[in-house]
């Protein structure tokens, strides 16, 4: 009966590790821009030659606070990668020079928008193993950011073109709901690596 | 003798499965960022959707998401100290 017990004991603390916490998936080719405060989003992609633009906008009645990050696979030598992103709209600090001077060519900034800059520089990044997809990944760095209500656009890019893989996410409530995994078997390589 | 082994061996692994199952509480850095994000309403006369960060929102549905969140909430107070200077004093 012991022996029973601990078998029954040990495989719940094999198991219990992996019950993880994920994001819904989302492709930036879907052409949609996010209004649902509600879902929490991760968005893959992959810089082939460093010079690609991902973007995909936010849209919200009210103003929203969530964790934000971007992070990168650390299989097949990604480890290194730093991806950068920012947030351009209303209710962020109005940009300095130097943080123009530091977005990729062709963003540009409406009037009365700010930004948030994230420049993934930090010596020591935070990494984790996600449960899910059973990989390792490493984050810029989470950051709770309150976006006023209106619309914004998140754009990420590489910086000095290097190339490598990442993911995006934002926010922390799991839904699945209304076709969660619409789109993840056609695009199963952008997110199982 | 390998009895008593095996008994402390089961203790201590349901100790460790009763732990990683026990629901997190909202954690310090959530309340003083909540607090924050709740003073900046006031002044702009809005309320931001913050209910996650709450004390029954969905970062504490379990460890992972807590400890996500939390790292959220101290970066996140951290970025408005550095990026904005008129914040409310429950910013400070």
């Amino acid at each position: 009966m012991i022996r029973k017990l601990i078998f029954g004991a040990l495989v719940a603390l094999i198991v219990a590790p992996t019950a993880g916490h994920a994001h819904r998936p989302q492709t930036f080719d879907a052409d949609e821009i996010i209004t649902d405060s509600t879902i929490s989003w991760t968005l893959p992609g992959t810089f082939e030659t460093g010079s690609e633009l991902y973007e995909f906008g936010l849209d919200y009645d009210e103003p929203f606070a969530a964790p934000f990050e971007i992070f990168s696979p650390t299989s097949g030598g990604n480890s290194d990668f730093r991806p950068r992103y920012a947030i351009i709209g209303p209710g962020f600090p109005e940009p300095t020079a130097e943080v123009l001077e530091r977005l990729p060519d062709g963003v540009t900034v409406p009037d009365g928008a700010g930004i948030f800059l994230e420049l993934n520089e930090d010596a020591d990044r935070y990494v984790f193993f996600e449960g899910v997809m059973r990989r390792v990944l490493v984050s810029s760095g989470t950051t709770a950011l309150r976006l006023a209500a209106g619309q914004h656009k998140v754009v990420i890019w590489s910086p000095e073109q290097t190339t490598g893989r990442f993911m995006f996410g934002f926010g922390v409530e799991e839904n699945f709901e209304g076709g969660g995994f619409n789109g993840v078997f056609e695009n199963w390589s952008a997110f199982a690596y | 003798m390998i009895h008593t082994f095996l008994r402390l061996g089961l203790v201590s692994a349901v100790i460790v499965v009763v732990s990683a199952c026990a629901q997190p509480e909202q954690s310090a850095e959530c309340a003083r960022y909540l607090a924050c994000v709740r003073a900046i309403d006031a002044q702009e006369a809005v309320t931001t959707d913050a209910k996650r960060f709450e004390a029954d929102g969905a970062c504490w549905g379990g460890p992972e998401g807590a400890a996500l969140c939390t790292r959220a909430c101290a970066g996140g107070l951290s970025y408005l100290q550095k990026a904005y200077s008129d914040l409310p004093e429950a910013c400070r």
